[in-house]
This record gives C-alpha cells, structure tokens and sequence, in this order.
C-alpha cells in the first residue's frame, strides 16, 4: 500500500457511547480545513415516489427547532464555514467544511439538521420546490443526462432507476418527504466521515449532539430488494443535440475488471489532449463504469450534433467492443491498470474511499478484461437514444 | 408600532390574569358590537391592514381553503356595503365563529422578518481571549 504523508493515522471504528452510537470514520491529519460529512444510506433508490429524495436533499440545513435556516447560514458564513449536500442513487450525503476548531458547532449542526428538521409547509413552496425544479430542469436540458436515466430506467426497472432529480410529471407531497425524512434519519443508517480532525474530540461532540436522533424504528421498511437486471432500448424524440447510451447492467462483484476496461475504452481525461483510449479518438464518446452496491453498470455515452455523426459514433463503439471482446493490447491493459490506480489514490482519505468497495487490480490482465467485455456483450444489454430517434441506429442493428 | 407579537403577549398576560380578563373581555364584547363588522360578514382578522410585509407574506402562505373563504366574506361585505345593507343573515358572523386563522401565520412571517433584520446588522464582537 503506498503511504501517503498528509494523513498521519487512520482510524475506523464505531463509538459506542453511552447512550447513542453513530458510526464515524475519521481521518486525521493537520490542515487547518476539516471536512465533516454526515452520510444517509439512503438515496433516490430507496425513495417512495419519484423526487421525494430530492426534496428532502433540498431541505437539508433548513429550518430545524433550535434553528432557523438562515440564522445556520449566517452563523456559518461568520465561522467562514461552509454546507453542500449530494444525492445519489445509494446515499444522501450532507457536508460540512470549516476551520478545524469550529468542530463542535458544526457536528451540531448537522446533528440538528437530521434529528429535528421542521420541513415547513411554506419553505416548501417557497424556496425547496423552486430550487428542486430549477436543478431538475437544467439536468433534462442535456440530452446525455436524458440517455443515462433512460438506460437507468431500462437497465434496472426499479430501485436503481429512480432518477436522483424530481421529475415533472410526478409531483411531490411534503407528507411524502416527511414520512421518508423520518423513515431514513434514524441512527443505525446515519454516520459521520471526518477529515482533519482530531478522533477522540468528534466522538465526543457526536456522541453529546446526535442525542436526538431517533432510533430505526422497527415498522420502517428500508429493505432494499434485490436488483435485476433486464435488456432493452429506449428512444426519447428530441430537439438539439443528439445522444446516445450503451449500457450493460452486471453484478457488483466483477468490478476490477471492468474498472480497467472502462480505462482501456476511455483512456484517462487529460485536457486538450488525445488519451490512449481505443474511443478517445471518435470524440465526444465518455466511458463510465457505475459501481452500486447490488449492482455496476458500465456506460459508454455518446453525443453528436447531427443524428449522422452520432450513428457513425455509435458504428465505431460498437466495432471496438467488439474487438477488445476478442482480444486486448497488453501495453494498452498496462496503461488502464496505472489510470486505475491513480484514480484510487486520488480519492485516499475522501469520502469516495469510504463509499466505493475497494477493488482489487493486481489480478487483471488482458484475457480477464477482454473475457470481461465478452461477459458484458453477451449479457444484458441497454441502448438509449434521445434526439432525431428515426435517424439513429437500434440495438440489434449495433450489437 | 404595536407588532402582532407584541399583542399577542399582551393577550396572553390578560387571558392569564383573573382580574384582567373581567375587565377586558366583556369591554372587547362591547367593542366588537359597537364596531358592527361581524354584521357586515367580517371576522375581526379580516380587518388587518394587509399592506405591509408581515400581513401580505401571511396571507401568500394561508392555506388556499382559508384564503378562498376570507375572500368570499370580504366581497359581501363589500357588496352590503355599497348597497347600504347589512350583510344577509346567512353570511353574518356569530361571536363564535369568529375565529382565528391568520394569526398563526402572522406570527411566523413577523419572527422570519424580525430575524433576517437582526442578522443583517450584526455586529461581531471579537471573543477575549483567556
């Protein structure tokens, strides 16, 4: 393992305090900013309707009972600290950063956000819905968002095809997000990851704020179904740019091969410049490989200004699958397994390095990656398209 | 000025005292008769001066029931009026339905108001250092 020197030690482990026990993990290290991240295991796969996890990332650090929203943000800007929240398909992640010895105010913060949120009926109306359309209307105007939920959608059918934003056309009751809100904060499906701050000092402080935090309660019904995984195509008629998704839907576990694929078809992004990737060099084609729990789902996207280059695009992809099926370049793996590596090194000691399972690359090699491509082309297979649909291919037509 | 937190306060320190309230209440019953709205189809809240931030914001977030309904008294009253009428018996409103629905709100948009004025002129002490 190689050592890195900005983080002194790292440590994992539940507190078992007296009364509560939320599960943290912290790096510590020196530097004067410390990142406090509070994460939900719970994302826009677990929401009851579609949207109800959007809103409830959208009323996070708003109104709780011993605060106001805006009483938080100005006492935060005076600390010079700052919040942000994710959603994802697997957790909702709410942030903190700030100066490492504002720590109590900021576990404070957090615990009070999660343990006594009032979600006020005209917050709601006011400021959330807004903000929650606004973000979900800029997320549909790019077509290759469009094509990845609908590969999503088609690939997994439930859970995982929740999209993570709001959706039109099926709006959203505050009751709904109340029930989920109430349903997903509960101490066994929160934790904490800290960097830069001192261990036994976050203990303490979570274990003294999180008081109120309920516990999970026995009727809650957060049991994730098993995910499966189904083939199909789907075609979005739109105006503008044209995009396209290949998607192949695979169990979580054959990950480290996939993971140098992805680096084999993509190369590494380096700006402005040509990468080793064998579809670096059609442009505009991005190699993704998403690694669920239950599930992965490699991606390779694609987008064209007119429905002709992009079927041409599509053509190429699909012949170099093909090829590295058969047979892959051992320089070319060598070069992948490096990216890959880089890439896990790159997120030590981030939150990333707590989410994402750890994988193991020493074991790849050229027949495993193309034996991996072969695993995806005869398995289950998504196309999506959004755009000029006459004009773009089909599945059997590319595969 | 008098703010609707400020009445409230008061209300609740008559409502508390014994002595007060006797002397109050029957004293607010007068007022009200003499003062004739509740012939006209109007519920006292109704009567509030709705042109200022604290009254409008409460009125935005009335749920839309209540809203309708407000709305609905102050065009009888509007319409008895300009006849010269009372308003008709059915839309008259009994001492009993005389109830409070916007006051709840008004309170929340006054303390929200009241708070971002507070937070936009803070002054920051710098703490003494031990």
């Amino acid at each position: 393992m190689l050592r890195f020197p900005r983080f002194t030690r790292i440590t994992s482990r539940s507190a078992q305090l007296a009364s509560r026990s939320i599960s943290t993990t912290a790096f510590e290290g020196n530097a004067a900013l410390s990142e406090l991240s509070l994460v939900v295991r719970a994302g826009s796969r677990d929401e009851p309707a579609p949207g109800v996890a959007h809103v409830l990332q959208k009323f996070a650090f708003n109104d709780t009972k011993a605060r106001s929203g805006l009483r938080l943000q100005r006492e935060a800007e005076l600390l010079g600290g700052q919040f942000k929240t994710s959603l994802g398909k697997e957790n909702l992640v709410l942030t903190a950063q700030f100066l490492r010895e504002d720590l109590p105010y900021f576990v404070e913060a957090l615990a009070d956000t999660v343990s006594t949120p009032l979600y006020r009926d005209y917050q709601f109306v006011e400021e959330v819905v807004p903000l929650v359309q606004a973000e979900a209307e800029l997320a549909r105007k790019n077509p290759v968002y469009l094509a990845t939920e609908a590969a999503y959608e088609t690939a997994f059918r439930k859970g995982l095809a929740n999209s993570v934003f709001a959706s039109k056309t099926s709006p959203v009751s505050l009751d709904a997000v109340k029930e989920f809100g109430s349903q997903i904060f509960n101490e066994s499906d929160v934790s904490l990851f800290a960097r830069n701050v001192v261990e036994s000092d976050l203990q303490e402080f979570s274990g003294k704020f999180f008081q109120n935090l309920p516990k999970k309660s026995a009727s809650a019904n957060t049991t994730r179904t098993a995910t499966k995984f189904f083939s199909g195509e789907s075609r979005i008629k739109a105006n503008g740019k044209n995009a396209a998704v290949l998607a192949f839907p695979a169990a979580a576990d054959a990950s480290a091969s996939l993971e140098v694929l992805k680096y084999v078809l993509g190369g590494n992004n380096i700006k402005w410049s040509r990468s080793y990737g064998l579809l670096n060099v059609l442009g505009d084609v991005h190699v993704s490989h998403a690694a669920h729990s239950d599930a992965s789902l490699f991606i390779v996207s694609a987008h064209g200004s007119t429905p002709e280059k992009l079927s041409e695009r599509l053509f190429s992809v699909a012949k170099e699958l093909k090829q590295v099926a058969e047979k892959v370049d051992q320089e070319l793996v060598s070069k992948a397994v490096a990216s890959a590596k880089f890439a896990a090194a790159e997120n030590y000691g981030t939150l990333a390095s707590v989410l994402e399972k750890e994988i193991d690359l020493s074991k790849v090699t050229p027949e495993s990656v193309s034996a991996a491509a072969k695993k995806l082309l005869s398995g289950n297979r998504v196309l999506s398209v959004v755009g000029s649909t006459q004009k773009l291919p089909h599945l059997d037509e590319l595969l | 000025m008098s703010t609707f937190t400020q009445l409230e306060k008061i209300r609740n320190v008559i409502l508390a005292s014994p002595a007060l309230k006797s002397v109050f209440l029957p004293a607010s019953r007068v007022f009200t008769k003499a003062a004739g709205y509740r012939e006209m189809g109007l519920k006292t809240e109704d009567l509030f001066a709705e042109e200022n931030e604290v009254v409008s914001t409460a009125l935005r977030r009335l749920p839309s029931e209540d809203s309708y309904k407000r709305i609905y008294r102050i065009a009888v009253a509007f319409q008895a009026s300009i006849n010269q009428q009372l308003a008709p018996v059915g839309d008259r409103i009994k001492p009993e339905e005389d109830t409070s629905y916007l006051v709840k709100h008004l309170l929340e948009a006054e303390a929200q108001i009241h708070e971002r004025e507070e937070l936009d002129n803070l002054t920051v002490k710098p703490s003494k250092k031990t």
